[in-house]
């Protein structure tokens, strides 16, 4: 693709948010670039399979319809995209730089959506790092968009809506899931199904995915979570344990997938220091928006799980929003036409997040599971950051994360704290008896990943750096 | 909040060790921060331990603040990973070869151990150097400090010996009484001591307001730049001769790139962002000086504010018409010789005889 | 039982990769962390301090848990496709 320096409007992440942003922006004849490190739109929910994936026939799945979709709508409306681009840094005016396998290159725009939806929030306990355990999130794209079973026999953990639709998908799809390991009650379900209500459809689809896996007699163990998990010789060893009696079941299988819902990816948004709130029952830090997704910068909208988790369909109603709030400013739509516009939009979001309520209470991090978590267990993966290296520092004297941060080296390694940050605020505002408020957010970084030195240099002469003035003496 | 002898304003380096120097020497001090101990210049910088960056006039107190960071488990703490390395400045063109002799030589002059070798020499000491080199600088007295860990070793030392850790104060008004300043914060909170330090880095300018003197002190946003972990890659420190790269490997594996390459930033807000094409420089110069750098991932980029006054010499001592007011910052490589400033300062504040006239803060008001 | 679901997509062609001096067939074009886990190459990293064995976790290019060398250089391999003839090296990268 031949790409422009300068877009109207540029879009990162082509989920189901970004997609309708652009879509919406589009269609008044802005000039819309789309970016993600994927190969294609999607998002996670939709994620496409790989390119020399070919489809056989007819025989299809919802997921893979909606994203085929999307690429026709993209493609019809002529929206430039750029996958397999990751963007490691955005500067306010906004200064998009990317770089894909061949090298880096820069965008600019007045008009930015950042649409980079969510990370998976996983609780540590004693065995997360073996490898074989894996987050539900990456179960669900290993099925839907590599078409693959993650092993012979699966254990699911955690809460929330994923741990149904994981399982839904492996028996769909002629697996085995040995064991439905939830640490809500089955109560906790009911009372949450009372909101699903407000989403018929995904009432009705929800109750026919638990239904397959009741038929399929799948052992589910409610109000218990994953104590310890360990290396076996062919497997793993997993140790449930029942939360209130404490009771322990071990079972042995190959995989375990793990997850306990979703926490909004605010690397782009503490990057540009915009304000932040906390939320948890939105997924922990979201930035501050009005009601159509701006920022309090100029020209920075923030949309989808990003600005607070409530799922694909909300992600797409927030995208139309912040378009509509663009149109508005570049005096493409009237006054009248935003009012029309917005007022229904608005009005569908609205029953959508109470919806998303009843469902963020599933994933609500039972005290439990911090509680659960010992002494040695590893934190902060990249650097081998244990719990008891958190609590010496919050003893030592270190107030906020950023300090936590720099005292243990917890959120230095390649992934910026994005896998960890949310389990060592809960540990620290546990063990300091503080408001997990009060602990703060990590500064927002360059790289948004890691950046290959190579790229980044590119080819050239010695003689076109040294151009810099000398340091005075 | 009773009895204070000493309120020292900013808790950086210089802050911070000026405290512990008076506390050890029995006086009842406090550390006031508005966010917390070494959480600024202090706790973001390179930290490279090296002459071969250092203004030749500062040559003499970075060598003395060297040999206090080699020796940190005796009047700091325990927790903090400093590394003695041989320090290599490389030239890569026949003017850098000039500008290197130059330099090397009056840096010599001011006394630090700086000698010239050729490129097999230089070769032979770091042998991922990159062979185009001309010729280098040699000095054994460089090295490094794991900057970050700054924080958690100065409070510990302040707990220790005592000295009151006052964090989230900014100071917003100081008010001289009688033998006594009361210091008052955002929110109004309230401090007395009978002297005070004041040591706030970067808003010095905005601090010395407050007390009616009025200098400029210019801030310099600064990238740093780090890789993931790699296996070894270099085995000294690495500077080159315009002094816009320092480059070394930590114990854990991790390269970090710096040179002063300026990024944008300011005080009001805190805010800072990066400038991609001098982060690219400073990248490329760091790949040409250690060619299979290359082969690394960045994993982070951050930004640091350095503070400078207009002749880029230091201000440390007594503050004129004012009693029992003391100041420092201002230093260029402050890192390395910050611990040995403030504890010079706190001589000074304890009545000895210390020659500080090349710092004094006069020269700066017209 | 075979892991792959051969319901819906067609894949491309079989192809030859070597992982440590060992050849394992695979699809081409195939996600390079989805063939390594169902073949039970699931270590790919070494941790820096513990040396534990650690692998694809994530999925989604945030976690940098499966990263792997490919032709000496490190790369998530959740984002990697297989070509024929790549060859891959996983085990301790940080002294490699
Ligand atoms: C990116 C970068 C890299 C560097 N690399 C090196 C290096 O490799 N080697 C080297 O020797 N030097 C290096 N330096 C220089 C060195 O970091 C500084 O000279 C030194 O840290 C300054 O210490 P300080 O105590 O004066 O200031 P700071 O560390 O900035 O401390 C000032 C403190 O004052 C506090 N404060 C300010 N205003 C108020 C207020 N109103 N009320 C209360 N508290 C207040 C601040 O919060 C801060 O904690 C580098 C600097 C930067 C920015």
């Amino acid at each position: 693709m031949c790409y422009k320096k300068e877009y109207d409007v540029i879009i990162i992440g082509a989920g189901p948010s970004g997609v309708k942003s652009a879509l919406t922006c589009s269609k008044k004849g802005l000039k819309v670039l789309i970016i993600d490190s994927n190969g294609n739109s999607g998002g996670q929910i939709y994620r496409a399979p790989p390119k020399s994936y070919i489809k056989k026939s007819e025989k299809t799945f919802e997921e893979n319809l909606i994203q085929l979709k999307f690429s026709e709508d993209l493609t019809k409306n002529n929206i430039d995209t750029a996958y397999n681009h990751t963007v490691w840094q955005v500067s306010p005016g906004f200064k998009i730089d990317a770089f894909n396998e061949n090298g880096t290159i820069q965008w600019n725009t007045k008009n930015l959506i950042v649409a980079t939806g969510t990370y998976e929030k996983i609780i540590p306990f004693d065995g997360w790092t073996t490898p074989g355990v894996i987050g539900l999130a990456a179960c669900t794209i290993l099925l839907k968009a590599h078409q693959t079973l993650p092993g012979n026999k699966i254990v699911l953990a955690g809460n929330g809506p994923l741990l149904i639709s994981v399982a839904y998908y492996i028996l769909k799809f002629g697996g085995k899931v040995d064991a439905i390991v939830d640490t809500s009650s089955k109560f906790e379900w009911i009372k949450s199904m009372i909101s699903l209500i407000f989403n018929p459809k995904n009432f009705i689809q929800g109750i026919s995915w638990i239904l397959k896996i009741i038929f399929s007699r799948v052992p589910i163990y409610s109000n218990s979570l994953i104590n310890k998990v360990s290396k076996k010789e062919n497997g793993i060893s997993v140790e449930i344990q029942n939360i209130k009696n404490k009771q322990i079941k071990k079972l042995t299988t190959e995989v375990l997938a793990v997850g306990h819902g979703l926490t909004p990816s605010t690397d782009i948004s503490r990057l540009l220091k915009i304000n932040h709130s906390y939320d948890d029952l939105k997924g922990g830090w979201i930035p501050k928006l009005d009601k159509y997704f701006k920022s309090s910068m100029k020209g920075l909208y923030i949309v989808g799980d990003g600005s607070g988790i409530s799922g694909a369909i909300a992600a797409e109603e927030k995208g139309e929003l912040a378009a509509y709030s663009i149109l508005k400013d570049l005096k493409l739509i009237d006054e009248t036409e935003f009012e029309n516009n917005t007022s229904k939009v608005i009005k569908k979001l609205k029953r959508y997040e109470i919806f998303a309520k009843g469902i963020a209470k599933l994933n609500a991090t039972p005290k439990s599971l911090i509680e659960n978590i010992s002494n040695n267990t590893v934190i902060c993966r990249c650097e081998d950051i244990t719990k008891k290296d958190i609590i010496h520092a919050a003893e030592n004297g270190a107030r906020n994360l950023n300090q936590i941060k720099s005292w243990t080296r917890f959120g230095m390694g390649p992934c910026q704290g994005r896998t960890c940050q949310y389990s060592v605020a809960k540990i620290a505002s546990e063990h300091l008896r503080c408001n997990i408020k009060d602990l703060g957010y990590l500064t927002g970084r360059t790289p948004l990943r890691p950046f290959p030195l190579d790229k980044a240099i590119g080819d050239f002469e010695y003689e076109e750096i040294t151009k810099v003035e000398a340091a005075p003496l | 909040m009773n009895n204070i002898d000493i309120a020292v304003i900013g808790g950086g380096i210089n802050g911070s060790s000026t405290a512990l120097h008076l506390a050890k020497n029995g006086l009842k001090v406090c550390v006031i921060d508005k966010d917390s101990i070494c959480r600024g210049a202090s706790g973001v910088n390179a930290g490279t331990l090296t002459m071969h960056m250092t203004r030749a006039k500062l040559i003499p107190f970075a060598k003395k603040g060297w040999e206090l960071w080699m020796n940190t488990e005796k009047w700091l703490s325990n927790n903090i990973d400093v590394k003695k390395k041989n320090g290599l400045c490389l030239a890569f063109t026949e003017e850098e070869e000039k500008l290197l002799n130059e330099r090397s030589q009056i840096r010599k002059e001011y006394g630090a151990d700086i000698n010239i070798i050729s490129k097999s020499e230089a070769l032979k000491i770091d042998p991922n150097i990159n062979n185009k080199i001309k010729c280098a600088a040699f000095c054994e007295m460089d090295g490094y400090v794991s900057a970050n860990q700054t924080g958690d070793a100065y409070t510990k030392a302040l707990k220790e010996n005592n000295v009151e850790i006052v964090e989230n104060f900014e100071v917003s008004k100081i008010n001289n009484l009688n033998n006594n300043y009361e210091i008052i914060d955002l929110h109004g909170g309230k401090i007395n001591a009978k002297k005070i330090v004041l040591a706030a880095g970067v808003y010095l300018e905005k601090i010395l307001k407050l007390v009616d003197i009025n200098i400029k002190i210019k801030c310099f946003p600064q990238q740093l730049i780090v890789t993931e972990r790699m296996p070894e890659l270099l085995k000294t420190v690495i500077t080159v001769a315009h002094g816009k790269l320092s480059l070394k490997q930590f114990e854990n594996g991790t390269v970090l790139i710096g040179g002063g390459w300026p990024g944008k930033g300011n005080i009001e807000n805190g805010y800072n962002e990066t400038i991609p094409e001098n982060l690219i420089g400073n990248m490329r110069l760091a790949c040409h000086a250690i060619p299979n750098l290359k082969n690394s991932r960045v994993s982070r980029v951050w930004l640091g504010l350095e503070a400078e006054t207009d002749d880029a010499m230091p201000i440390i001592g007594e503050l004129p018409n004012l009693k029992n007011a003391f100041i420092i910052g201002s230093i260029h490589s402050g890192y390395t010789s910050g611990p040995y400033m403030g504890k010079l300062l706190s001589e000074k504040i304890l009545g000895n005889d210390v020659d500080l006239s090349l710092f004094d803060i006069r020269r700066l008001m017209n | 039982m075979n892991l792959r679901i051969h319901d819906y997509f067609e894949r491309g062609k079989k192809v030859k990769i070597i992982v440590n001096d060992e050849t394992i067939e695979a699809f081409e074009g195939e996600c390079l962390s989805v063939v390594l886990f169902i073949t039970n190459k699931k270590n790919l990293r070494t941790s820096p301090k513990l040396k534990e064995n650690r692998g694809m976790f994530c999925m989604m290019g945030s976690c940098q848990e499966c990263v792997v060398l490919l032709d000496g250089k490190k790369v998530t391999s959740c984002n990697i496709f297989i070509k024929d003839g790549m060859e891959i090296k996983t085990g301790n990268l940080n002294v490699l």
